[in-house]
């Protein structure tokens, strides 16, 4: 079990177990907790006060689901999963960095961004493509 | 020949992918790719750039292991194929010749 910490509810946390796992979690609820983390089989178990509560080893990141919705318009359907988690990973590190608040803000940005992006590069270079091989005779 | 002829920033992220030895995702591609040009980049320009690259056969990719910073979603790495090694070098001589360097000069 790794070393006891204190943290607020909404805070991300990323502990090591002792077999070198790593969970990241965000605190569920409104209170403080102190509690250490213990990788037990493919869930975390999280020690919180006097009780205990398990947690899957997976990210509760609350990435803005408008966000994802409209971002899955424009990912094929085969690519969404993977996809999706690099975007969560970005919203991850701009959480821990400027707050929830901020960090949705920068997501909506960026997803619209990269909407306006996968458009133009798709279109644009599919246009160049069909150019270039109209013309260049090959 | 279709888009063996690549612009700067599919340049910049076959360069990313180079450099990454196959060990290159999304995220770090996109980090590098900032590194190269000096601005920020979108995700979905990584993306669509990186589908773009792999359809002209220059690179490949495929699912590593799931994560759990990434909610237990895999990465999908991209490598840099011989061809994709050959655009690289030929986008290089190219502006290599646009300077007036010759090509195997230090630079």
């Amino acid at each position: 079990m790794s070393s006891p910490m204190t943290t607020s509810a909404g805070s991300i946390v990323t502990s090591t177990g002792p077999s070198g796992a790593m969970g990241t979690f965000i605190v569920p609820a409104t209170a403080s907790y102190s509690f250490a983390v213990s990788p037990a089989g493919p869930t975390f178990v999280l020690f919180a006060g006097t009780g205990a509560f398990e947690a899957d080893a997976v990210v509760l990141t609350g990435a803005p689901p408008l966000g994802k919705l409209i971002l899955c318009f424009f990912i094929r359907p085969e690519h969404q999963a993977e996809r999706l988690a690099s975007y969560e990973e970005r919203f991850n590190v701009w959480r821990q960095e400027f707050g929830a608040r901020k960090a949705r803000r920068l997501y909506y940005r960026w997803a619209l961004q990269s909407i306006f992006d996968i458009l133009t590069i798709g279109v644009i270079g599919a246009v160049i493509d069909w150019i270039y091989d109209r013309f260049s005779g090959k | 020949m279709t888009g063996k002829r690549l612009g700067e920033f599919e340049l910049a992220v076959l360069r990313a992918i180079k450099d990454l030895q196959g060990h290159g995702y999304a995220i770090t591609i996109a980090n590098k790719v900032e590194e190269f040009l000096g601005r920020q980049v979108s995700l979905g320009a990584i993306y669509a750039t990186a589908d773009r690259l792999e359809r002209k056969g220059l690179v490949t990719s495929e699912l590593g292991e799931a994560t759990p910073e990434r909610g237990g979603k895999p990465k999908r790495y991209y490598k840099i194929e011989v061809p994709g090694r050959l655009a690289l070098d030929n986008g290089k001589a190219a502006a290599l010749r646009l300077w007036g360097i010759p090509v195997g000069a230090p630079t």
